[in-house]
């Protein structure tokens, strides 16, 4: 089995799990996999992974609830720590598939929730933008970068 | 790499207030919501924030809970006057296009607080707490209020605290 593939396996068995179903993302379970995905960032590294997972996302999330448990696992896993180049276009895919609506989603899958904490720190992180939690007015999906992201991703897979 | 809250409680002491008991919102940012009726009514002042939880309250089930459901992410606390920790979501109830700041989750014409900021879970465990509040400002000082709360909320119930979080790595 090559390194990619590998790796691709690691991170199917991270994202496949149902973050929602509290019989299937127990809090044994949520360690277990946070201890996974941390010795797969030690093993491949944080590009390499990080890659994965993005592709993981675009391959199989196509629905707001395929997003926002990619969302709140991403968060468990603690990938909101490190830091990613394309920080707009990974954060535009969510709002691409949830229309720029997370409110829409907030009560069942809590979007705007998980949504602005991962929008807020991978944007800090980047050095994109500073102190936005001191901000209470900031919402990222009304942010012009994230909205040309979605137009870019709207553009890729809408025509 | 890194969050910047790596401590598990950050400090933000820039523009803060100075040191005080209680604070309350800061003159212009009082002045800001005035105009905005999705967030302070002119004869009621802040709406409460509907998803406003004690800390104390949320962690029956070994784990802190929001609206029945795990909390995850970054929410907006304070510690009110009583000494309570109280957190909700940013989601404006009136207007979903917008968030609801930390007055809200107090409520009335001129709420005040101890401490006001970021509280963040991870896998519905006690991860950090910080004092980043655009609107109260605390002094960094204040934040040793909330570490003794935490410590003692700690000791009460140790399964809220996420394995990394500095009260639990003590």
């Amino acid at each position: 089995m090559g390194y990619n593939e590998n790796l691709n396996k690691i991170t199917r068995s991270l994202y496949d799990l149902d973050y929602y179903d509290d019989s299937v993302f127990t809090d044994e379970t949520a360690d277990k996999y946070e201890e996974i995905a941390e010795n797969s960032i030690e093993q491949y590294g944080w590009d390499n992974v990080f890659q994965s997972w993005f592709e993981y996302l675009v391959k199989y999330c196509k629905t707001p609830k395929e997003v926002c448990n990619f969302a709140h696992l991403f968060w468990s896993y603690n990938g909101q720590d490190h830091v990613i180049e394309n920080t707009y276009e990974f954060l535009g895919y969510f709002y691409y598939i949830m229309d720029l609506n997370p409110a829409k989603y907030e009560e069942k899958y809590s979007a705007v929730t998980i949504m602005d904490s991962i929008a807020n720190e991978l944007q800090e992180n980047a050095g994109l933008k500073k102190d936005i939690w001191c901000d209470d007015n900031y919402a990222p999906e009304k942010d012009p970068e994230i909205i040309k992201a979605v137009e870019k991703w709207r553009s890729k897979n809408d025509a | 790499m890194g969050s910047g809250s790596g401590g598990n409680y950050g400090s933000v002491s820039s523009g803060s207030q100075p040191y005080a008991p209680t604070y309350h919102v800061v003159s212009e940012m009082l002045a800001q919501d005035k105009k905005d009726s999705d967030i302070y009514n002119p004869n009621s002042g802040y709406p409460k924030n509907p998803t406003a939880t004690k800390l104390t309250e949320a962690g029956d089930s070994g784990r802190v809970e929001i609206n029945g459901k795990r909390a995850d992410g970054k929410f907006v606390y304070v510690m009110d006057n009583d000494g309570n920790i109280i957190f909700g979501k940013r989601s404006n109830p009136n207007n979903e296009d917008k968030r609801s700041p930390h007055p809200m989750l107090i409520g009335g014409k001129d709420p005040t607080v101890q401490v006001a900021g970021i509280i963040e879970f991870r896998k519905g465990k006690i991860y950090s707490v910080d004092d980043r509040s655009g609107h109260f400002r605390p002094n960094s000082k204040s934040m040793e209020k909330v570490d003794e709360f935490m410590k003692a909320l700690y000791r009460r119930n140790p399964e809220l605290f996420h394995s990394k979080s500095k009260w639990r790595k003590k």
